[in-house]
């Protein structure tokens, strides 16, 4: 009697140790790996952690899913506050707070090499944080392999040294306001209108130097801008930043100070002065501060320096921006940022050494 | 049987009067919870309950998301698990953990070939050397798990591994040696426990230690049919502290004279169980103070380096780092205390009393003082981090799961701004508990009162400045 029951109480113990030590991982492995993909078979899971770079960056760096097959990604920081987003797909999960699982969703609908890449100046080496999303179209095989819109740009054929300096001779004494440009503008009504003017201008190949010679000395073509070659110095230098309002598309520049707060400013500074919070660890990280002092090559450029900026033309910038800076902290942008993008923030830098406002300050 | 009857019935009639003439109450008096207590499946059906859990962080440690705030090992290890034992089941119960705990299971149901009834034990059959019949190796195993714990309680893999360790060994053991040798001699958890569970107001005693002297048969610690003998090789009918009593409850099972209790009494009364004492436990005390006091420095303290350090971000850093650590615990502090028992000896004109035999009881004089520095230093943590233990429910392996719809509960910081008010309270409890028991202590080796207060004052005045040097950690 004693014995049976014995017998019964260590049956039932070993069934509940044997339920224990190999049902409970049986079940939760078997359940996440072969139940559950089968479970959501047309969603692909992929969770993707954070670490700062010298612990390893992204978790997965190399991320292949399909064209049309919704993707669901889980993302989770290790350590500090990263930020998620893919480039060129619009993808954007904002910021990723440690041990806070942030999940995006979001279904690819083109083949090709993307960036995904952290959004939010992490550590000394942020921009490292860059991993790969390969989209794979089982239509065509070979499209995974190419950047997706690769920036065209040939700068060799066009002449431009990207590392060149490109200071001017001359430049503003103090900041040009476009509002007085215009004001200016009506008040000589000898002039033809500000678009036949711009017509005749390419403001993304000729820097602001150039152009306020071509009309100080009435060079641009087919048209007689003799008054403005009359004017004072600094009252051409507001018609040139006018003209470089009457020249690009306000929601560009929108667009270009939305991308440039997210991703440069922590270098380069909100105001454009080179002077971001992250500056300051660049330079003690790199040998050249010893060699070179504070204004070495080393430190962000200064957005708001008059005649760098006057120098400099947007194709430049445009250059800059797309392959990085080689040997500073500057990150290639060009597998990230769009056509559009990139030019958006060309378009926004030059409300640094330009008063862009419409009213007068 | 009726032999087990008759003193039941005695025991309800009249308690039975103690050898330490403190007011005690016998739980075991309560016949509701005396049933349970011999209800042979207890003890198995608690620990499969922790088993469970110990599987599933085993299970997430090694498998789970390495992120460790959504990992249900780490949070439930260290965060939970921790904040049980260090503010509950040790200051209240003791070892009661140690009545529960997955991990030397294995191996004892190993060993005994059965999960609940009783059989003769199998193993190799060794003796466990006496000279390892001390608790060193579980010192050392403390400062091996304290020097790496950056790491360990934060990386979900290494919790795992060196859980599983712990089984492996534990099991190991028990094929070779009789009964609990990893609890009784390397648990490095089992140590902390063991020394902090002498506050506790919960003891296991025998009624009568003049009925066990006269009872030959020793169930209780041979074992019989009814149970197993102690499977901490200890003997009840002397047994005067917590320290080595796991509270398994088998001898109140097996003890055919019903002699066996559990008691309510007042707090601390082991401390001052002088015959006992010892070299290793008085390290074990020095250990457990300083490990408190370093770790509030490193994660409290202003010390970023030190943070750096010991989070092995180097190992040059870390391996400076680990030597101050062990030469902080094993020179500096009980160094210290020595030269403080020096003064209290000298001042006092203790010289009948040798100074190692002062320093060594005087060493107990830090238990209060380090139990409370470990709750308050926990505090810190634990109330920051304890709102993790909702979504890693939901979702122990931070797979995305959500089981109990809280896998998106926010982490929720509890009362961050007043944990010093908590902490400082605590501290200064410990230091009261801590100065009567040194006055206690004093007081053994005094003949006269103004001899004892002489002796403690350099004792005192120590404690005082390690207080301070706590307060000064926890406000910053
Ligand atoms: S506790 Fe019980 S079994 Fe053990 S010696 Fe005492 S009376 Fe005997
Ligand atoms: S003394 Fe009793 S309760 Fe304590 S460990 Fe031994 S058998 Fe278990």
């Amino acid at each position: 009697m004693e014995i049976g029951r014995w017998r019964r109480q260590e049956a039932i113990a070993l069934a509940i140790v044997l339920l224990i030590v190999v049902g409970l991982p049986a079940a939760t492995l078997g359940y996440q790996f072969g139940l559950r993909p089968l479970l959501s078979a047309n969603v692909q899971e992929v969770e993707i952690v954070g670490r700062l770079p010298e612990r390893g960056g992204w978790s997965v760096e190399t991320v292949r899913v399909q064209v049309g097959k919704p993707v669901r990604l889980i993302l989770t920081s290790d350590d500090v506050v990263h930020g998620f987003a893919i480039g060129k797909m619009g993808v954007d999960a904002g910021w990723v707070y440690p041990g806070q699982p942030k999940v995006v969703e979001f279904t690819p609908q083109r083949a090709g090499r993307y960036t995904f890449y952290c959004t939010t100046w992490c550590a000394e080496g942020h921009w490292r944080m860059r991993g790969t999303l390969e989209v794979y179209d089982p239509q065509d095989p070979s499209a995974v392999n190419e950047p997706v819109d690769p920036p065209q740009t040939d700068w060799q054929a066009e002449g431009i040294d990207l590392d060149a300096p490109h200071l001017a001779e001359i430049f503003p004494a103090k900041r040009p306001s476009a509002a007085r440009g215009a004001a200016i503008w009506q008040r000589t009504p000898e002039l033809p209108t500000p678009d036949q003017v711009l017509a005749r201008l390419d403001l993304r190949r000729q820097s602001p130097a150039q152009v306020f010679e071509m009309l100080q000395e009435d060079r641009v073509p087919d048209l007689a801008l003799a008054p403005l070659g009359r004017m004072p110095e600094g009252d051409l230098w507001d018609v040139v930043a006018f003209l470089w309002r009457e020249g690009t598309a306000a929601e560009s520049v929108e667009l270009g100070r939305e991308l440039y707060q997210t991703n440069c400013a922590a270098c380069h500074g909100e105001n454009g002065d080179g002077q971001g919070p992250a500056a300051a660890s660049l330079l003690s990280s790199s040998m050249e501060r010893d060699l070179q002092g504070k204004h070495g090559p080393q430190s962000p450029a200064d957005f708001t320096d008059a005649r760098s900026m006057a120098g400099g033309t947007g194709m430049i910038y445009y250059g800059k921006l797309v392959r990085g800076g080689m040997g500073t902290g500057m990150p290639y942008w060009g597998t990230i940022f769009t056509e559009q993008e990139l030019w958006a923030l060309v378009d926004y830098l030059w409300t640094f050494p330009f008063d862009l406002s419409t009213q007068e300050r | 049987m009726t032999q087990a009857r008759a003193p039941a019935s005695r025991r309800r009639r009249a308690p039975t009067p103690h050898p330490v003439s403190v007011p005690r109450f016998e739980l075991t008096s309560i016949r509701w919870l005396d049933a349970i207590l011999r209800w042979r499946p207890l003890q198995f059906t608690l620990i499969a309950a922790t088993l469970g859990f110990f599987v599933l962080a085993i299970l997430t440690s090694l498998v789970g998301t390495p992120v460790g705030n959504r990992n249900f090992g780490i949070i439930f290890v260290w965060i939970v698990w921790w904040a049980l034992v260090i503010s509950l089941l040790v200051p209240l119960a003791g070892r009661l953990w140690c009545a529960v705990c997955p991990i030397p299971a294995p191996g004892e149901w190993l060993q005994r070939r059965a999960f609940i009834a009783p059989r003769p034990l199998r193993t190799l059959g060794k003796r466990w050397p006496n000279r390892l019949k001390n608790i060193w190796i579980q010192n050392f195993a403390f400062l091996g798990v304290a020097v790496f714990s950056a790491i360990i309680l934060t990386r979900p893999a290494v919790t795992g591994l060196v859980l599983l360790a712990f089984v492996l060994l534990a099991i190991g053991l028990s094929l070779v040696y009789e009964r609990r040798i990893f609890c009784r001699y390397f648990c490095p958890v089992g140590g902390f426990i063991g020394l902090y569970s002498m506050i506790a107001p919960l003891e296991l005693r025998v009624k009568d230690p003049e009925v066990c002297r006269r009872h030959k048969t020793k169930e209780c610690y041979l074992g019989s049919e009814n149970g197993f003998g102690c499977p901490w090789l200890v003997f009840p009918g002397s047994l005067k502290r917590n320290a080595y009593c796991g509270l398994c409850t088998e001898c109140l099972k097996t003890c055919s004279m019903n002699n066996v209790a559990l008691n309510l009494r007042p707090p601390g009364l082991d401390l001052l169980v002088s015959k006992e004492r010892g070299l290793d436990e008085a390290y074990k005390a020095f250990i457990m103070s300083t490990c408190a006091l370093l770790y509030s420095a490193i994660l409290l303290g202003p010390w970023g380096a030190l943070k750096d350090a010991a989070n092995m971000e180097d190992w040059r850093t870390w391996v400076v780092y680990a030597i101050g650590f062990i030469a902080m615990n094993l020179a500096v502090v009980p160094g210290l205390f020595y030269a403080a028992t020096w003064l209290s000896r000298r001042w006092a004109r203790l010289s009948h009393a040798p100074t190692r035999q002062l320093f060594i009881d005087f060493a107990y004089a830090l238990v209060p003082l380090g139990l409370m520095a470990w709750i308050a230093f926990s505090l810190s943590f634990v109330l920051v981090n304890i709102s993790y233990a909702l979504p890693v429910l939901s979702d122990p392996f931070g797979w995305g799961w959500n089981l109990l719809g809280t896998r998106d509960f926010p982490w929720t910081p509890y009362f961050p701004a007043r944990i010093p008010y908590l902490q400082v309270p605590i501290l200064i409890v410990g230091l009261i508990f801590g100065l009567y028991i040194t006055w206690r202590i004093a007081n053994e080796h005094a003949s006269a009162p103004e001899q004892a207060l002489r002796s403690v004052v350099p004792i005192a005045a120590l404690l005082l400045v390690v207080t301070f040097g706590f307060l000064g950690l926890y406000l910053g």
